[in-house]
């Protein structure tokens, strides 16, 4: 037993040493495998990984908004503008003022001219330097430009356009692409020396960081710190979320050696620079130096200082604690503690440092122009857009669309609406709902919007009712039926004598419709300007009934009413409900001498690398013969001189000739002006959102806006364009006869050919055919109509 | 109606409420008329009772800005003008003043007729578009868009714009000439022998008359 027992002993031991070197022999076994699989795996997720980081960084893209452009300043000798007005464009542009010009991006104001250093601008076709100008004014206008550098006289001078919105999601990241090539080397040598020591001589992990980092969590007891290289935080920023655990850790560090090991270290740079997240501006999220440099410093990042340099630098660590913006001393302690850091790795000189910690923090004041509110032009460029740009390119592919808009007079448009309401509401009882209003502004030449209010108050978005309130125009009409009577040149000219009288009009349906003149007289036989001019409705319907309205409703067609007109006789009062914007639309085509241009809100588009794409040139339709536009542009500036808009001559006597026409409607529901200068075709409507009653009418209303806003933009006279069959003569006050000379009783006009009146050679009275009114004459179909006896 | 995921806004405040709104609005003023029709007054200003008094100078503001001051109110009914007076006031064609724009975008023209030959449509749009866009009414730039538009095969269009060209152009001026032949040249293309004719001769008759 003993033995055995002994055996067994000596066999239970060995057995059991056996089975301890067997059990280290399987674990080691197992642990090998282990080991082995485990590199294994972490090799094929190696492979798996850099796999993922080769084909997505290669064709990764970014997200960048559509960006929205006003259109630039040109200046050139002969300009009319001032020195306060240049003022003004250079302010909202973020010009800074300074006595001594030195940079892009100053200004100042030396006697009666202006000295600015412009910013240079790449448009999609060409590129304007930056330049350092001197602007000379004489009187109203600029005298001369001078390029200070070269001592030369330059021809024409552009500021660079005004960024004034966007067009993005919800929430969207922003950003402006800057590449490796364009950074001055001390700003990517701060990054470097802050966030990477090592940056270019690492595989993408940084083994003495990792380590040291590692010695400072397990001291801390918790991860705290990173050792994270760039590369390493390109990939967290582009590829993983924001967890902090040693798998993602694991899975950073094995794409960030297989992205070093596909890329070179200035391609990781630059994604870095653009990717890198600085901050939240409401629902932009503000991401890359190139942002940053413009949304902190209004500048370009090649232009910073050392010192807006180091505060950049130094925001990446913390973009929300060390936001200048926000926590201006903390961010001021992070920028000192970088330079000093710059300092120490000889980035920076000690002078620079010591220049450097003692500059002032001068923040870009974004606020300026985008106050004012561009929201309802932006809705227009928009619907623009969406007819060639589907919405999602129009969200993430970063175009670039440079508009018509004049943010000058966006601004006084603005400001002139919400002020002019305020000063029509003086003295009067408040009501729940007030006033409101929509104004359009364009070049009637090039059809180009200028400016676009869709509210009075510019904090205030929604409703834009430039582009939706569809309202009745009233009176706006008039000018549609005399241009179609005027175009019967041998039976109307502008003195042709209508009658101002009472009518009475029957539907098959027993309905009966008498209109009425504004002050409910009627005046009887009176020339066809005079009626325009007074905007009489008696005289208005009579005529409009002689020329049929059938004829009258195909030729406002003609002239761009898209919407369906029905055959009523209520229609020659404008009992017709069209927007402003669309009313700025036909009064163009006359504005323009008879050639409509469909209005336009773009002038181009471009892609993500400012590469033209889409060109929006002026279209031209001739819709009217010019001598007829001519006589009807002569006829509104009728209504300007002597009647219903009269009350604008007193500011504008120095504009004059002004075309337009007051419109209102029952019980003034809506004032209306449209009106027109040579540069200028502004349309106003003042009413409420319920349709109330506001007891205005076109002059007392929006009349005052536009002469406020004409007057202030700076609306040129009217020019009477050169056409073939208009001449101008002395025509009897009957408007039934033209002499060769003036003659007691006659009138120089204006008058479209052929004529067909007698032509008289000599003054003599007893020859004039005596005046009987030419009108009415035809009786319409569907109406039966009644005249009454006594007016 | 659009998308409401995407939105439209102002760098730094995003400006955007329901289009619901809108749309109840926009109903409401829709609603605003309709058959019958409703009497609707045009305006007469002559009624009007001015109740606000001049105000004239505007104060020059010391710091810039494009707020106008206050809005000058005119009174109404203070001066009655007379016919015969406005008719010294109106307009016969006067002078045509030169054009400031016209000069400072010659340069930008210089080079339209060599690209157009050399089918550089591109540039020379660029160019054409921005002389325009300074200087709306210059003949000669609307000119040149309609030959761009005629090179490259827009003849409606280019027939337009070459009146519309020569509607700001003064009588019996170059350009006036090179519109006429131009508008020639498309109607004969077009086989309006007839339209050709007539311009040719009004091209011809111009010329003659200022040689």
């Amino acid at each position: 037993m003993g033995l055995f027992y002994s055996r067994g002993t000596q066999l239970t031991s060995r057995r059991r040493t056996d089975r301890a070197r067997g059990a280290w022999r399987i674990l080691g076994f197992y642990l090998r495998h282990l080991v082995l699989w485990l590199l294994l795996a972490i090799a094929a997720y190696g492979i798996w990984l850099d796999r993922v980081v080769g084909d997505s960084f290669a064709s990764r893209s970014w997200s960048l908004p559509t960006r929205v452009y006003a259109s630039p300043f040109e200046l050139y000798a002969g300009l009319r503008t001032t020195q306060e007005e240049l003022q003004v464009r250079l302010t909202q542009l973020g010009y800074t003022r300074v006595s001594n010009v030195s940079k892009p991006g100053q200004y100042s104001l030396p006697n009666n001219s202006v000295e600015v250093f412009t910013r240079g601008y790449h448009y999609p076709d060409s590129r304007d330097r930056a330049r350092r100008l001197k602007i000379n004014f004489a009187g109203p206008s600029v005298a001369t430009i001078t390029d200070v550098s070269t001592g030369s006289a330059a021809r024409i001078a552009r500021l660079e356009p005004l960024e004034i919105g966007g067009v993005h999601k919800t929430s969207f990241e922003d950003r402006l692409l800057v590449t490796v090539a364009s950074t001055p080397q001390l700003f990517i040598e701060a990054l470097v020396a802050v966030e990477d020591r090592r940056f270019y001589s690492h595989v993408g992990i940084d083994p003495i960081g990792i380590a040291r980092a590692l010695a400072n969590n397990i001291f801390a007891g918790s991860i705290k710190q990173g050792g994270s290289t760039i590369t390493q935080q390109l990939i967290k920023n582009l590829y993983l979320s924001s967890q902090r655990s040693y798998l993602r850790k694991l899975r950073e560090a094995l794409m960030a050696i297989s992205l070093e090991r596909r890329h070179s270290k200035e391609e990781i740079l630059e994604a870095y620079m653009n990717e890198i997240f600085l901050g939240q501006d409401g629902n932009r999220a503000i991401h890359g130096f190139g942002l940053g440099a413009r949304f902190l410093f209004g500048k370009d990042l090649a232009d910073l200082s050392i010192a807006e340099s180091s505060m950049l630098v130094g925001m990446v660590r913390a973009p929300s604690a060390y936001n200048p913006k926000r926590h201006l001393e903390t961010a001021k302690r992070r920028r000192n503690s970088v330079l000093q850091l710059l300092l120490q790795q000889r980035v920076i000189s000690a002078e620079e440092f010591d220049d450097a910690v003692k500059e002032t923090v001068l923040l870009a004041d974004n606020r300026g122009f985008r106050e004012q509110n561009v929201t309802s032009f932006i809705e227009l460029v928009r619907d623009q857009l969406v007819r060639d740009y589907p919405d999602a390119m129009l969200e993430t592919a970063g175009l670039n669309i440079y508009t018509t808009l004049d943010p000058y007079v966006q601004s006084i448009a603005q400001t002139i609406a919400s002020k002019g309401l305020r000063e029509i509401e003086k003295g009067k009882s408040p009501t729940s709902e007030p006033l409101q209003t929509a104004v359009v502004i364009a070049d009637p030449r090039t059809a180009e919007i200028k400016g676009l209010v869709g509210s009075r108050n510019h904090s205030s978005s929604g409703f834009n009712r430039a582009l939706n309130a569809r309202r009745p125009i009233g009176s706006l009409l008039k000018p549609f039926i005399y241009l179609t009577a005027l175009e019967q040149t041998t039976r109307f000219n502008v003195l042709s004598r209508i009658d101002d009288a009472p009518i009475t009009l029957v539907a098959k349906t027993g309905t009966t419709w008498s209109p009425r003149n504004y002050d409910g007289k009627s005046r009887g036989p009176m020339a066809l300007r005079d009626a325009i001019a007074q905007s009489n409705n008696l005289a208005t319907v009579n005529l409009g009934l002689a020329i049929g309205l059938k004829k009258i409703i195909e030729r406002m067609k003609s002239l761009g009413f898209s919407q369906n007109i029905i055959e009523l006789p209520s229609l020659l009062l404008g009992a017709v409900d069209i927007t402003p914007l669309e009313v700025t639309s036909l009064y163009q085509g006359i504005a323009n001498d008879g050639f409509h241009v469909p209005l336009r809100a773009i002038r181009t588009v471009s892609d993500d690398q400012n590469r033209m794409l889409t060109r929006y040139p002026p279209s031209v339709t001739q819709v009217a013969e010019p001598a007829i536009a001519h006589l009807t542009q002569y006829l509104l500036s009728g209504v300007v001189e002597r009647g219903t808009a009269r009350s604008a001559t007193v500011q504008l006597a120095g504009s004059l000739p002004l075309a337009g026409k007051t419109g209102t409607t029952n019980d003034g529901r809506d004032s209306w002006f449209a009106g027109f200068g040579e540069n200028y075709l502004t349309v106003v409507w003042v009413g409420r959102d319920d349709n109330g009653e506001t007891g205005l009418t076109g002059s007392s209303g929006a009349l005052k806006l536009w002469t406020g806003i004409m007057k202030r933009i700076g609306v040129r006279p009217l020019k009477f364009g050169n056409s073939d069959n208009l001449e101008w003569a002395w025509v009897s006050e009957a408007g039934d006869a033209v002499f060769l000379a003036e003659c007691p009783g006659t009138i120089r006009v204006p008058i479209a050919l052929p004529h067909g009146l007698p032509v008289m050679e000599n003054c003599v009275e007893s020859e004039l055919p005596i005046a009987e009114p030419n009108v009415p004459v035809t009786e319409p179909k569907l109406w039966e109509k009644f005249r009454q006896l006594f007016h | 109606m659009g998308k409401i995921s995407s939105v439209v806004s102002l760098i730094g405040m995003t400006n955007f409420r329901g289009l619901a709104l809108s749309t109840v609005l926009l109903g409401l003023g829709a609603c605003a008329t309709g058959p019958p029709a409703p009497i609707i007054d045009g305006t007469k200003s002559v009624d009007v009772a001015p109740s606000i008094p001049i105000s004239t100078a505007v104060p020059t503001p010391a710091v810039p800005s494009a707020d106008p001051g206050p809005i000058v109110t005119a009174i109404e009914n203070d001066v009655q003008f007379r016919a015969e007076h406005l008719v010294e006031k109106l307009d016969e064609p006067r002078e045509r003043v030169a054009d400031p724009s016209v000069d400072a975008t010659k340069t930008m023209l210089a080079s339209v007729d060599a690209d157009i030959a050399a089918e550089n449509f591109g540039a020379a749009a660029g160019s054409i578009e921005r002389a325009i866009q300074i200087s709306p009414s210059d003949s000669w730039a609307w000119h040149k868009l309609a030959k761009l538009r005629f090179a490259q095969g827009q003849h409606a269009e280019a027939k337009a714009i070459a009146r519309r060209s020569n509607s700001l152009s003064d009588a019996g001026g170059d350009v006036q000439i090179a519109n006429l032949r131009l508008i020639a040249r498309i109607e004969r293309l077009s086989g309006n022998a007839t339209a050709a004719k007539q311009a040719q001769a009004q091209a011809d008759k111009i010329a003659a008359e200022k040689n």
